[in-house]
Parts: structure tokens; C-alpha cells; sequence
């Protein structure tokens, strides 16, 4: 089955490419969808969006066909499902002295 | 609606006569605005824009955070400052400008940024909060203090050519912590950015908070709209409370 995946953020930059495609087995957890950005894109999925326990990173918004998304194993993926990993962002400033 | 109305002048009714006529705003709307006070904390690239939309609007009173003084490289997105301030205090340009387009308006410029020992106060002078902040520990803390206070708070983001977008009205929809619960170990506060990108979130920040202030329409409550300038994508991407946030559970 083909999983749509969406990158954005940092994640996005780092990896060079705004969408990936994976062909998985039917029935994959998204668990297999982490270990397969994992094993491609080694170095910026450790920095940006899995942790070394193989799961998702916390700070990294999961969503699954416009629904946001638990990063478990109960997650199936079925043929056709967008994967989007929304990095986190924020706003831009030069740093100032002092607290933040 | 999250505020007390107050009365338009004549002279009001007149500025703001095109957007009266708004169906489901009018004039009981347009007092709102006036009666309302607004944080807009950080005035950069999101903030210059979502203040001046404010302004334009007719808000009563904007309460301005922001730290530091005006630099060559803010001049491409932070539409509140001049070549002519460059080394003076950005807060000070902003409220300079704004007063410029909104004599009525009254402004409260405080040269600080958000931290925890400063949000409690500057977050109960105002009703609502739109968050342009670049620091997530900014965020948090304003996060932590809204949702204490139960203010709702319009969550503004960007980077390269996408910007994000949600509001927070606490005990209603997830808060900042139930979307993001720690800071990016890796996050970069500087990073590319257009004005145009920073500008377009920053006028739908300044719409959702005139929403949510007059009560009409539908603020982004449990949604978050997601956009891709580089493609022109949007998205609209469901949002869940988490149940055990450490913040609004």
C-alpha cells in the first residue's frame, strides 16, 4: 500500500523534500512507517522527529488524513493515508541581551 | 464575545462603517473591539502585522510586548519599523506607527518580552493574546498564564515559505502544551522567512482575535490551518486535548 508523507519545519529542510512516498505492507502500524524514515534519512530523523526508542518525538505534531494523530501502535495505515509530521515553529528575532 | 462593549462616536461609526455592515459583526461588533483589550506579544514579522491589523479594526486598546531595538535585518518582515528607528526600541516604532494609523486607540508599549515572571501581569491587562513569539519558552509560559487566566490566546507561526495558525480558548480546545509539550531540542531562532509569509499569518491572527472578541464567525477552536506557500497547500488538520496535559488538565 502507498502512504503519502508530509514534512514540514526544520524536518522538512533537513530532509530536503516537502513529501515522500513509502509502499508498506498492508496492515503496518505507523510504527513502520517511523522505522522506515528512520533507516533513509538516518542523521535529520534522529535531530528532528524520531527518538532513539524509535518513537515519535514528542515536540512533533502527527497528523493522519487532516485528524491529528497519537503516535501508538494502535495506529493501522491503510492504502492512500497522508502522513503529516508537523515540526514545530514559532516566530523570528534576532537574539537580545538579557532573558530571551 | 469576550469583552464589554462600549459606545462608537460618530466619528468612529464613520471609520469603521464598511466593516459594520459585516452581517453578523455590525455595530454591537465594532464595540466590542473598542472595549477590548489586546496582547500582542512580540511586534517582529507576525506581530507588526497582526498590531496594525488591530489598529486598522478599531481595537480599544493594544498592549505591546516586545524587547530591543530596531535592526537592518527585521526591516523585510517587521512592517512596524523604519530605517529611521534602526538602534532605538522596536516597541517604541511600533507604537509610534500604530498611533499614526489609530489615534483613538490606546496603546500600552512595554519593553519586555513574555517570561515567567512577567506573564501574569502583562496577560491580565489584556482579553485576549495574539502570540507571535519566537522563543518556545516565550510560548509556554504564555501558554501556562492564558489558560490560568482563561484568556484565549491566537497561536501565529512561520518558517520559510509555511506558516501555521490555531486558537487556543482554554478548557475548550487542546493549549500550546497539549500540541507541542517540550521545546525542539534543535530549534534555530533565526531561520529563512519572507514578510509576505510572516504577513499573511499575521492578518489571519488579527482575524481570529477580532472573532473571538466580537463573537461571530468561527475561530479555529480544535482546528490548526496549515499553509505551504512554496505550493500554495493549505490544510485544515483536526485537533485533539491532550487528557493528561500538564498545563489544562
Amino acid at each position: 500500500m502507498k502512504i503519502r508523507v508530509e514534512l514540514t519545519g526544520q524536518l522538512k529542510q533537513a530532509i530536503g523534500q516537502a513529501q515522500l512516498e513509502y509502499d508498506l505492507p498492508e496492515g503496518s502500524s505507523i510504527q513502520r512507517l517511523f522505522e522506515r524514515l528512520a533507516a533513509e534519512f538516518p542523521e535529520p530523523a534522529s535531530k528532528y522527529a524520531i527518538g532513539e526508542d524509535g518513537g515519535l518525538k514528542p515536540n512533533i505534531l502527527l497528523f493522519i488524513n487532516d485528524e491529528q494523530a497519537t503516535a501508538d501502535d494502535s495506529i493501522v495505515l491503510h492504502d492512500g493515508d497522508v502522513a503529516g509530521f508537523l515540526s514545530p515553529i514559532s516566530g523570528g528575532s534576532r537574539h537580545e541581551e538579557g532573558k530571551w | 464575545m469576550v469583552t464589554k462593549r462600549a459606545m462608537l462616536t460618530d466619528e468612529e461609526r464613520s471609520v469603521y462603517e464598511w466593516q459594520t455592515w459585516v452581517h453578523d459583526f455590525g455595530e454591537a461588533g465594532q464595540e466590542a473591539l473598542k472595549g477590548a483589550s489586546v496582547l500582542v506579544s512580540r511586534v517582529g514579522g507576525l506581530g507588526s502585522v497582526a498590531a496594525y491589523e488591530l489598529a486598522a479594526a478599531g481595537v480599544g486598546r493594544l498592549v505591546l510586548a516586545h524587547k530591543g531595538n530596531v535592526k537592518p535585518s527585521d526591516l523585510n518582515r517587521q512592517l512596524l519599523m523604519t530605517h529611521d528607528w534602526i538602534g532605538k526600541p522596536r516597541v517604541e516604532s511600533a507604537a509610534r506607527r500604530l498611533s499614526e494609523l489609530n489615534p483613538r486607540m490606546e496603546i500600552v508599549a512595554i519593553e519586555e518580552n513574555i517570561n515567567e515572571d512577567n506573564a501574569e501581569r502583562i496577560i491580565s491587562q489584556c482579553d485576549a493574546i495574539v502570540d507571535c513569539a519566537p522563543l518556545f519558552e516565550e510560548r509556554f509560559a504564555m501558554n501556562r498564564e492564558a489558560v490560568r487566566q482563561k484568556k484565549p490566546l491566537v497561536e501565529c507561526a512561520m518558517y520559510d515559505l509555511e506558516a501555521r495558525i490555531t486558537s487556543v480558548m482554554p478548557g475548550v480546545t487542546p493549549c500550546v502544551a497539549c500540541l507541542h509539550p517540550e521545546k525542539p531540542a534543535e530549534w534555530k531562532r533565526e531561520f529563512p522567512v519572507f514578510g509576505a509569509v510572516s504577513g499573511m499569518v499575521g492578518c489571519l491572527g488579527a482575524m481570529e482575535a477580532i472573532k473571538i472578541i466580537a463573537g461571530f464567525g468561527e475561530p479555529l477552536y480544535n482546528r490548526m490551518i496549515t499553509m505551504d506557500l512554496r505550493a500554495m497547500t493549505f490544510r485544515s488538520i483536526q485537533l485533539k486535548r491532550n487528557p493528561s496535559c500538564p498545563v489544562c488538565s
